[in-house]
């Protein structure tokens, strides 16, 4: 449950601000949201083995740059395999099962080259959008979605009103986590660490947990209803767009990795 | 209900459906399959297509699925949380309020359970571009069954806390033997 409480930090979990802040935290999160955007798509539209050794290689260097905790990294890692790497993997070998029986050997093994590429350039994707959240403040994050969501607004989606239940949502989460873990923790810790051979014990207890912690949380009712009241919406947007030397060096770095994957797809680099 | 208060009323299941969220990361599974967890938020999806209105549940889902998805597993699994979670949502929905003599609360779940994963699947081959990734299909609908019949037992529960307290008016203004 330790683990479960959400940081104080104005940044997600994972990153390292409180004592020394990274270049990647300096930056313009309008300019940083639109170069990782590129950096995203960049995978997806080169299709040389090579340049996708380039982008890794790139990533590589903005994850040591950025002073990004290893452990949290590994989590994302992980996580893509459990969930995008693994499932597709065990769809690959069924698929090939099939195919290996019959006279088309050749065509699995390409297709497996090609499954791999897939799912790499997928990562770099993801892991572009990982550094991205876990270097930009939430408040500038809600700010900056407050402009790009700007055309929304004028066709009468009430932006402004998420954006303040958004917020009120942060802060309440950090309390909730708190005080369930003031209130739950051993409880909770006592039923996890159950052999696991009397799962549906356990279950049947974690269920009269959740339901309390659910039927609990409506006692804020009232205090979260004053809250919200109580804030304008006007007040959530304190970012405003800058460009410093870091912005620049930055975007700088992106041009110059776009015109070595040129380059390369063109058989400069060969 | 009052505009403010209905806010709050989301904020707290939100809140609830992003712990839960992170609470099932410690909870250990007897037999590990990839891919597939317990779906606790399920049950605040439940909750809320029993108390709030399909915008509301929708709103949940998607501000659930954001905050999770760049907490815990990396922002691109928002692609596949957010289309599972609206899916089975909207599914849910319609099992409730147009199929509710039919289907029991866990019915209800289990269904939502099954389409939340037919949406991650055909999310993940399309972004992949890979069809062979739909073999995973069968795996995934047999432990739906399981994990949307405990999600939806929870749900039950839930629900009739909540109307035992009196906190939330249900939409069908009925309470919950009538509704289950």
């Amino acid at each position: 449950m330790g683990a479960m409480v959400m940081s104080r930090s104005k940044y997600l979990p994972g990153m390292e601000d409180d004592n020394k802040p990274t270049v990647f935290n300096r930056m313009d999160a309008g300019i940083k949201f639109l170069l990782v955007f590129v950096l995203s798509i960049m995978p997806f539209l080169y299709r040389n083995q090579l340049s996708l050794g380039i982008i890794c290689a790139y990533m590589l260097a903005v994850t040591l740059f950025s002073g990004i905790r290893a452990r949290f990294l590994m989590k994302i890692v992980m996580a893509y395999a459990f969930f995008i790497v693994l499932p597709c993997a065990f769809g690959m070998f069924i698929e090939s099962s099939f195919i290996f029986t019959g006279p088309n050997h050749v065509v699995a093994a390409k297709d497996f080259g090609t499954a791999g590429s897939k799912v790499l350039e997928l990562f770099l994707a993801w892991y572009a959008w990982s550094v991205y959240f876990l270097t930009t403040p939430i408040r500038s994050m809600i700010g900056m979605l407050g402009r790009i969501l700007f055309p929304l607004k004028k066709i009468g989606v009430p932006v402004p009103e998420y954006l303040r239940l958004v917020n009120c949502i942060s802060h309440e989460l950090t309390e909730s986590a708190q005080r369930l873990r003031d209130s739950y923790g051993d409880i909770v810790r006592s039923i996890i660490q159950k052999d696991c051979r009397r799962y549906r014990f356990n279950v049947k207890d974690l269920s009269g947990v959740l339901v309390s912690i659910i039927v609990e949380s409506f006692s804020r009712l009232d205090r979260i209803q004053e809250s919200l009241a109580s804030v304008d919406p006007r007040d959530l947007y304190t970012y405003r767009f800058r460009f410093t030397a870091v912005d620049a060096l930055a975007a700088a770095s992106v041009m110059l990795l776009a015109a070595v994957l040129a380059a390369n797809e063109k058989g400069f680099l060969r | 209900m009052d505009h403010n208060r209905r806010l709050a009323t989301i904020a707290i299941l939100v809140c609830n459906a992003i712990i839960f969220s992170l609470l099932e990361s410690f909870i250990p599974i007897p037999i590990p399959v990839p891919g597939v967890k317990l779906g606790l938020a399920n049950v605040i999806t439940l909750v809320a297509i029993v108390f709030l209105s399909f915008k509301d549940v929708l709103f949940i889902v998607a501000v659930r699925s954001f905050i999770v998805s760049i907490l815990t597993r990396g922002v691109l699994t928002l692609a596949f949380s957010i289309s599972g979670g609206l899916l089975s949502a909207v599914v849910m929905w319609v099992m409730h309020k147009k199929f509710s003599r039919f289907f029991s609360i866990r019915g209800i779940s289990i269904a939502g359970a099954v389409f939340h994963n037919i949406g991650q699947v055909l999310v993940a081959s399309i972004i992949l571009r890979e069809a062979a990734i739909m073999y995973y299909l069968p795996v995934i609908f047999i432990s739906a069954l399981i994990t949307g019949f405990i999600t939806g037992s929870i749900g039950e529960m839930a629900i009739e806390g909540i109307e035992k307290k009196g906190v939330l008016i249900n939409q069908h203004g009925c309470n919950g033997d009538e509704q289950v």
